[in-house]
């Protein structure tokens, strides 16, 4: 029956780890503009662009905050 | 949103066949641009295909074929030179890095947004650009080193999206346009809902195990802290109500959330239960959703512009050496000179130097005919120039003109929803009193009957009296509204309008750009093809004219005027005479260009005939909107109409029909008649709505109790409002006023369920059987059913008022 309680403590550690990746979800931006995402992610990137790093480039969140 | 023409219906032969420009998808008409096998509409089509195909970016025709944008008459930026106007428009500079936002309402299509986050393909000064496509908005990382603001504008503008950029953009501070905290509250109160739940299973099984429960116990009341930091707003609320000495519907929750808790800290500390946890927090995680449900917001949107959306953000002050410069609207005093162009529009009020000049009052006053003003006369802040540049010299600051004032009245200081109780607040003055005598009077019953259970019983009654289902229903409800309305081309500011909208019964119209349209769509076309150049002809003749009717036509003509224009002529009553680059245009009435056969009963039409030879004539027809007659006809019982107009007098004709005989019809409106009108209307006791589209109906809007502002383009100028309609909507405004009332009839049956939820609830708490189990069933139970009644009434109700309509603007 002890086991339980090893069990318990795993549960609530794995539903906090999925809490933390909501919340930095929300503060990524991720629940600002539904709309735009989805489409982005349907465009074919060019392949062997030496500025492809741009686009994939994920934008400066603490400049944002600025 | 582009329109693609449809092909003509007539036959024609194989070699007339209409070709389509490859990058807007327009028809070319006559002389198509052709590049190889390309065949472009015009210049500037063809010049953003070769800047994109130069850029390896012809992508964005595999996208979105015949979906660009068509760049019209470039602005002039020069102004954003000024390193002060730059800084007022950039969110964020430093040496290597400047960071800007723009508003692009001609962005449209997927190919649009492809386009727009490449941009650093064709200009690599800019690092990285990101479009959000709700807001129609673009924000750009470049390097200021080697890039200028002016040239990331012009760039824009070259490619088809020219940005917005008004003095409101100026002048409003950048801060963050999402709320996030709501989802951060909705996240952590759905964690700690679910594991209290899951931690709460022994107990609804019976497991009879004291290690299990005391600990399950203990991390159920840990885990209820964060609910409690989630639910703070009811709290506030609820607060800020009583100080008021108001009570609100957040106080019964309030009360609940605080008594939940503190009966189960109880429980637990002296063992006598594992308390109510799973409850409350279930209660706060269904509260937050329907608090998101509710606020429903339409990002392209705005509901507050004034003015300042309408201004330019610099205009061109002529020094007294009669130099240029570039000024800020905000730096402009008395005294100053300015060089005003072709549809720039006048900032402040002051005299005209070198004039005569035309001006649109359109917007500011509602009368759609341009006013002739002579050398030395007064000019009003608002208007735009039509025709040769003037010279004006000012004599107030912006803030003092006339047109501004308007918003310095007090209508527009106070706020609407917190004016009127909404209809759960009224409903919480009755019940919470109710349910404070009820948990007093059963508790003086148990002390008579057995003291111990006084405190199970009172602490029972005002659990189970939270009016949980009782505070979903009206959020689920309006909400619901707000998304079917919204489907249908009516976008309203908050859930709070349609308990406004139910109560009505006055409805006030403005007359210009709402009943009729002001759109080119009555513009009709009869006789040869015309081409381009022809086209470009006429319309650089009727640039030139005022009349109406020239207007409506130059406004309906997509393509950009003719430059040389020489020998203007405007016969009264007859027609236009010009050349153009030598070729002689007349337009007009049949006579005037000689036209055989009759002269046409019912419709304008303009006559063209270019060098010679009569080639057909363009059809004026009446502009009320469709279906207005109907929707009028519906309006008529139950409803008090209004028309009040800037226009004219001689303007009523053909409206006259649309409005039963008892409406007043009020001509020559100033906007502060227009305001006055609508509170003596309130004075009589009224509930008045003001159906307006201009600024002249800003003060009106804003007093009345539902100002709705009608738009043909979502995306253009609205006066601040309580709610936005789509001119192709308008018709359906019967539907929308009696969805919304009986929207408030839906919210009267479900809170006649949860009333009978709270009975059965009373009934367990008052003879003290309230015990958590069942608590946790009723509660969910209770909100789930009232949340599943009425957002399918709502449903089946909209089905029914739309489905007897024989269009639907949605499909």
């Amino acid at each position: 029956m002890n086991i339980i309680f090893l069990l318990i403590g795993t549960s609530i550690l794995v539903a906090l780890a999925f809490l933390l990746i909501f919340i930095w979800s929300v503060r990524s931006g991720q629940y600002d503009d539904s709309y735009t995402p989805a489409v982005r992610m349907l465009f074919d990137e060019p392949v062997n662009q030496s500025d492809t790093q741009d686009v994939t480039e994920k934008p400066d969140r603490v400049e944002a905050r600025t | 949103m582009k329109v693609l023409d449809a092909p003509p219906s007539a036959p024609l032969l194989e070699a007339d066949a209409p070709v389509f420009c490859y990058h807007c998808g327009n028809d070319c008409g006559g002389t198509p641009i052709s590049d190889g096998d390309k065949d472009f509409c015009c210049s500037g089509c063809a010049t953003v295909y070769q800047l994109l195909h130069d850029n390896g970016l012809s992508d964005f025709y595999a996208i979105g074929a015949g979906q660009g944008s068509r760049p019209t008459e470039q602005g002039k930026y020069a102004w954003l030179d000024d390193p002060k106007v730059a800084e007022r428009l950039l969110d964020y500079q430093d040496e290597q890095l400047a960071k800007a936002t723009f508003h692009l309402p001609d962005m449209h299509c997927a190919a649009c947004i492809w386009l727009l986050e490449h941009l650093f393909r064709i200009q690599p000064g800019i690092s990285r650009s990101e479009v959000d496509f709700p807001r129609r908005e673009i924000s750009l990382n470049y390097d200021p080193s080697a890039l200028h603001l002016r040239q990331v504008v012009e760039l824009l503008d070259v490619l088809g999206y020219p940005p917005k950029l008004t003095l409101a953009d100026a002048e409003e501070t950048h801060q963050r346009k999402y709320d996030r905290k709501r989802w951060y509250a909705l996240g952590i109160a759905g964690f700690c809902f679910g594991n209290i739940m899951l931690l709460s299973f022994p107990e609804y099984l019976g497991v009879q195990d004291p290690r299990l429960t005391v600990l399950f116990q203990w991390l159920n009341l840990a885990l209820s802290i964060p609910v409690l930091h989630s639910a703070r707003g009811w709290f506030r609320s609820a607060w800020n109500g009583l100080r008021h000495r108001d009570i609100n519907m957040d106080v019964p929750i309030a009360i609940g959330i605080t008594v939940l808790f503190g009966r189960s800290l109880f429980d637990i500390i002296s063992g006598a239960g594992p308390g109510y946890f799973d409850s409350l927090a279930g209660l706060v995680f269904f509260l937050l959703i329907g608090r998101i449900y509710q606020d429903k917001t339409y990002h392209l949107l705005s509901f507050d512009r004034d003015y300042r959306s309408y201004f330019p953000i610099s205009v061109t002050r002529l020094q007294p050496d009669q130099t240029e410069e570039q000024v800020q609207i905000r730096e402009l005093a008395a005294g100053d000179r300015l060089l005003i162009r072709n549809g720039e529009l006048i900032p402040a009020d002051g005299y005209l130097v070198e004039g005569p000049a035309r001006l649109d009052y359109s917007f500011v006053t509602g009368e759609s005919d341009p006013v002739e003003i002579e050398t030395g006369a007064k000019i009003y802040a608002g208007g735009r120039l039509v025709g040769a540049p003037v010279e004006v010299v000012l004599e107030k600051e912006v803030a003092q003109a006339h047109l501004t004032k308007l918003w310095n009245h007090e209508a527009f200081r106070k706020q609407k929803d917190a004016e009127v109780a909404g209809i759960s607040n009224r409903v919480a003055r009755a019940f919470t009193p109710t349910i404070v005598l009820t948990a007093i009077g059963a508790g003086i019953y148990w002390a008579f009957v057995d003291s111990t259970m006084i405190w199970n019983v009172v602490t029972s009654v005002l659990i189970v009296a939270c009016p949980c289902a009782l505070a979903l229903s009206t959020p689920f409800t309006l909400g619901h509204i707000v998304r079917v309305f919204g489907k249908r081309g009516f976008f309203l500011k908050s859930h709070a309008t349609v308990e406004r909208l139910a109560k009505l019964d006055a409805l006030v119209f403005d007359k210009t750009g709402t009943i009729t349209n002001t759109q080119a769509s009555g513009v009709q076309w009869e006789g040869d093809a015309l081409t381009e150049t022809d086209q470009a002809a006429v319309k650089a003749v009727l640039r030139a004219s005022v009349h109406p009717l020239s207007r409506r036509i130059y406004d309906a003509l997509d393509v950009v005027p003719a430059p040389d224009l020489v020998g203007f002529e405007e016969v009264k009553g007859k027609g236009l005479s010009a050349q153009v680059n030598g070729v002689p245009v007349q337009l007009g009435q049949r006579t005037w260009v000689g036209a055989a056969g009759e002269a046409a009963n019912g419709v304008s039409e303009v006559w063209v005939r270019i060098n010679g030879v009569v080639k057909g004539r363009y059809t004026v027809l009446q502009t009320v909107r469709p279906g207005i007659g109907e929707a009028m006809k519906g309006l008529e019982n139950g409803y008090a109409l209004a028309l009040l107009s800037g226009d004219q007098e001689y303007a009523r004709s053909g409206l006259g029909a649309l409005l039963p005989d008892s409406a007043p019809q009020l001509y020559r409106q100033s906007p502060e008649a227009k305001l006055h009108y609508i509170r003596d209307l309130q004075d009589q006791d009224h509930v008045v709505a003001m159906v307006g589209d201009g600024l002249n109906d800003a003060g009106a809007l804003r007093q009345s109790d539902v100002g709705i502002a009608v738009t043909d383009e979502l995306a253009a100028f609205t006066p601040a409002s309580d709610g936005i309609l789509e001119g192709r909507a308008l018709r359906f405004l019967p539907q929308f006023l009696r969805l919304s009332q009986q929207g408030m009839q839906l919210i009267y049956i479900s809170f006649g369920i949860s009333f009978l939820y709270n009975l059965v609830g009373l009934w367990f708490a008052v003879n003290g059987l309230l015990s958590p189990l069942v608590a946790a069933i009723l509660m969910p139970l209770s909100s789930v059913s009232v949340v599943v009644f009425t957002t399918l009434g709502v449903s089946w109700l909209a089905h029914r008022s739309f489905s007897s309509t024989p269009s639907n603007p949605a499909s």
